[in-house]
């Protein structure tokens, strides 16, 4: 991620009020990582796996937190079962980032197929998303669906394209 | 030596200043049999009571909380050993009841039936403070340091299969659980977890 793609998300996450922010790396959200990491404005929790991020951010929201995860798509699709029989089930809210590999644009055969499942998995659980396709409208976007996710007490996903992520 | 046996050697130290996170399983109903509270959680995504369980710790890190888990649910997310080493919250006590099966899901057998050691996971994984408990006594005392000492702390608690005869089932269900809880939050720790009621300028009547 750019500089100011990197400081368009942190505006908007600081703009919604997340303060508990779990991560895992990969190596376009990694300066965003970083920024989350190095930002005392957060509480930052590295993760093993995505699906144990939901549990500790499900956990931190029961403690009064504002909570997000920044994860790529491959790590949302791990997430199907946690997110239907913890979020939705109980109905927990939790701002979910998600980075999109694929699509056009995408120079490694490794990372081209993932991305086309992740809008239609989103879809199939009813989970609200937007796709952010401008630097520009990150902040508003993450301020948005971090609105929805208080509201509706729901997972809601904002989903970086290659615009964003580049 | 049964579960609900050492649920009923704690039941003391269940008292109102202290939040639980529950497996999925016998111990959901077999806890709150032993103890009635509105501090209980119960986490219905089988694995993630630990990680719910770090995330308030994290979250509120004056108060004392208390995974109870089984042993399925921590083979079927044990990475998660290593994230609670990895950010060492001194409030955590996480308890596994190992009885080597899925008790709730046709009681086949899990790997601990096949020799692999719940403790030894947890102390591979990082987890410094950890215990084994052989009697409900020693479990009481092993509880009763881990929620007085700085942690985490994991106990391994190897119990026999079986569950507490004629015992009730809970009386709500996920969402139930999630608002009676937050609410105990809110009044416990003084803070908004539920964000209720709405802004002033929507909340009128007609």
């Amino acid at each position: 991620m750019t500089d100011e793609a990197v400081a368009a998300a942190i505006e908007g996450l600081k703009a919604a009020g997340i303060d508990f922010v779990a991560t895992l790396p990969e190596a376009n959200l990694q300066p965003l990582v970083g920024c989350i990491a190095d930002d005392s404005a957060f509480t930052w929790v590295p993760l093993a796996r995505e699906e144990e991020g939901l549990g500790i951010c499900a956990g931190a929201w029961l403690g009064g937190r504002k909570t997000a995860m920044v994860i790529m798509d491959a790590g949302l699709l791990t997430c199907c079962t946690a997110l239907a029989t913890l979020n939705v089930l109980a109905g927990i809210p939790v701002l979910l980032l998600v980075g999109l590999s694929g699509g056009l644009g995408e120079k490694y055969w490794m990372h081209s197929e993932v991305g086309r499942f992740t809008e239609p998995v989103l879809r199939a659980m009813n989970i609200v998303y937007a796709v952010c396709e401008r630097v520009a409208d990150l902040p508003r976007c993450v301020l948005d669906a971090q609105t929805l996710a208080v509201s509706s007490k729901s997972p809601v996903a904002v989903i970086l394209n290659r615009e964003c992520l580049r | 030596m049964k579960r609900h046996e050492l649920l009923q050697a704690i039941a003391p130290l269940l008292d109102e200043q202290l939040l639980v996170v529950t497996s999925v399983g016998g111990v959901r109903v077999e806890l709150y049999a032993a103890q009635p509270s509105e501090g209980y959680f119960v986490s219905y995504a089988m694995g993630l009571a630990a990680p719910v369980g770090l995330g308030l710790a994290l979250a509120l890190p004056l108060r004392q909380v208390l995974v109870l888990d089984g042993d399925g649910a921590l083979i079927m997310n044990s990475v998660s050993l290593t994230t609670i080493a990895a950010m060492r919250p001194p409030n955590l006590t996480y308890v596994v009841f190992d009885n080597g099966i899925y008790e709730s899901s046709g009681a086949g057998p899990t790997h601990t039936a096949r020799g692999i050691d719940a403790r030894a996971l947890a102390e591979g994984s990082g987890i410094e403070r950890s215990h084994r408990a052989t009697s409900a006594e020693q479990f009481r005392m092993q509880v009763t340091q881990g929620l007085r000492q700085s942690g985490p702390t994991f106990i391994h608690a190897p119990v026999e299969p079986g569950g507490w005869p004629g015992i009730q089932p809970l009386p709500y269900d996920a969402k139930e659980n999630k608002y009676r809880f937050a609410r105990f939050v809110e009044r416990l720790e003084g803070v908004d977890v539920l964000g209720l009621p709405l802004p002033a300028h929507l909340d009128r009547p007609g």
